[in-house]
């Protein structure tokens, strides 16, 4: 058993392993987890096509709500209209509110805060841009990387000082959020700036270890992220309920 | 060639992640800030990860664990919406320029207007 989790943390991708994986896999799917909504509820294709659909009605706004918020950030005066709203939704099934929850707050022109479930209400907080963002968003270098997808194969490292220069980006963009880390006004506040501080950190490392040509940093990146977004997920529950 | 590509979308996703921490530091209220976080996270560090794929292959350790990362992030709206909605609820107040808060006003019964225009009331 020990030695098929130290397989399982190390990497190397036996038979054995993916045997473990589907196991466990197997283990989870038939588990008395009470009521929740499994990934593998996806799979009905009616789902599918719908989360294919919504993923693909917010592609093109993803984009323009990223510039338009950048536009606003940039703007010296600040126009910033934000509040909270009210959004009703037929929707009932928590599958179906988390999907239309999840994707829609990758748009970041607003973000879910609350659920009324009973109510068919979905609240959100918004920043309301001003008329007349950027209409041209930046899709030509990504036909440049599909076109010469096919040339990649993987080498060592031959421009480990890109990577390098990336590290340090990444890092001196850490090292702004400190100031809101020490001076938040809020708790919230300080949890905003650490969880974007590790999201930057884990980039970070996962662009040293490729500088530096060490895979086992790899790993450190990988649990940096997932223990950021465990963490903020668990700071905010002892926020609204306490030590429970 | 290859290295100029990397720049180029790796320089993307770093303009992206600066603004949104500049956003962080300028906006008023912790209810904006999480919203200029989730958008460093979902669109600035996704085409820096997609700039080390393109450098290193998918296929190598680097690309695979890249996607992994990537695939992390991608729950995170997860994190900030349960982060907003403990804000909201233990009272976090927004700024006093917020143009209006239509769950409050559900809540105190005289619902505003019906078609969602921001009302004159603030928020706070």
């Amino acid at each position: 058993m020990a030695r098929r989790v130290s397989a399982l943390f190390c990497w190397t991708l036996t038979v054995e392993q993916v045997a473990f994986g589907a196991g466990v896999a197997a283990v989870v799917a038939v588990a008395p987890l009470g009521q929740v909504a499994g990934p593998w509820r996806l799979l009905t294709p009616r789902r599918l096509a719908a989360t294919f659909v919504l993923l693909l009605l917010s592609a093109r706004r993803i984009v323009v709500a990223n510039l338009r918020l950048s536009r606003l950030i940039w703007d010296p005066r600040l126009p910033l209209r934000s509040g909270m709203i009210v959004v009703p939704t037929r929707e009932r099934s928590a599958g179906g509110l988390t999907a239309v929850g999840l994707i829609t707050s990758v748009i970041v022109d607003n973000q879910l805060v609350d659920v009324a479930r009973s109510q068919g209400q979905l609240q959100y907080h918004a920043v309301e841009v001003p008329e007349g963002g950027p209409s041209k968003p930046g899709k030509r270098s990504m036909g440049r990387w599909n076109s010469s997808w096919p040339h990649f194969t993987g080498r060592s490292n031959p421009m480990s000082q890109v990577y390098l220069g990336v590290a340090i980006g990444e890092m001196a963009i850490a090292v702004l959020l400190v100031v809101w880390l020490a001076a938040g006004p809020t708790i919230s506040d300080r949890i905003v700036a650490l969880n974007t501080i590790s999201t930057q950190a884990a980039l970070a490392v996962l662009y040293f270890a490729a500088f530096a040509g060490r895979t086992i940093y790899l790993d450190v990146a990988l649990w940096l992220t997932s223990f950021s977004y465990l963490g903020a997920i668990i700071w905010s529950r002892y926020l609204e309920r306490g030590l429970l | 060639m290859r290295e100029i590509i990397v720049i180029a979308i790796a320089a993307i996703g770093w303009a992206v992640s600066l603004s949104g921490a500049l956003g962080i530091l300028r906006m008023p209220d912790v209810y904006s800030r999480i919203q200029c976080s989730s958008k460093t996270i979902a669109m600035g560090t996704l085409p820096t990860l997609i700039a080390l794929v393109v450098g290193e292959g998918p296929i190598s350790n680097y690309g695979a664990r890249a996607l992994l990362v990537a695939a992390l992030l991608l729950v995170n709206p997860a994190a900030s919406h349960a982060l907003a909605r403990a804000a909201y609820k233990t009272g976090v107040p927004m700024w006093r320029g917020a143009v209006t808060d239509q769950v409050r006003q559900e809540r105190s019964g005289a619902r505003g207007n019906e078609n969602g225009e921001p009302n004159e009331e603030p928020g706070r």
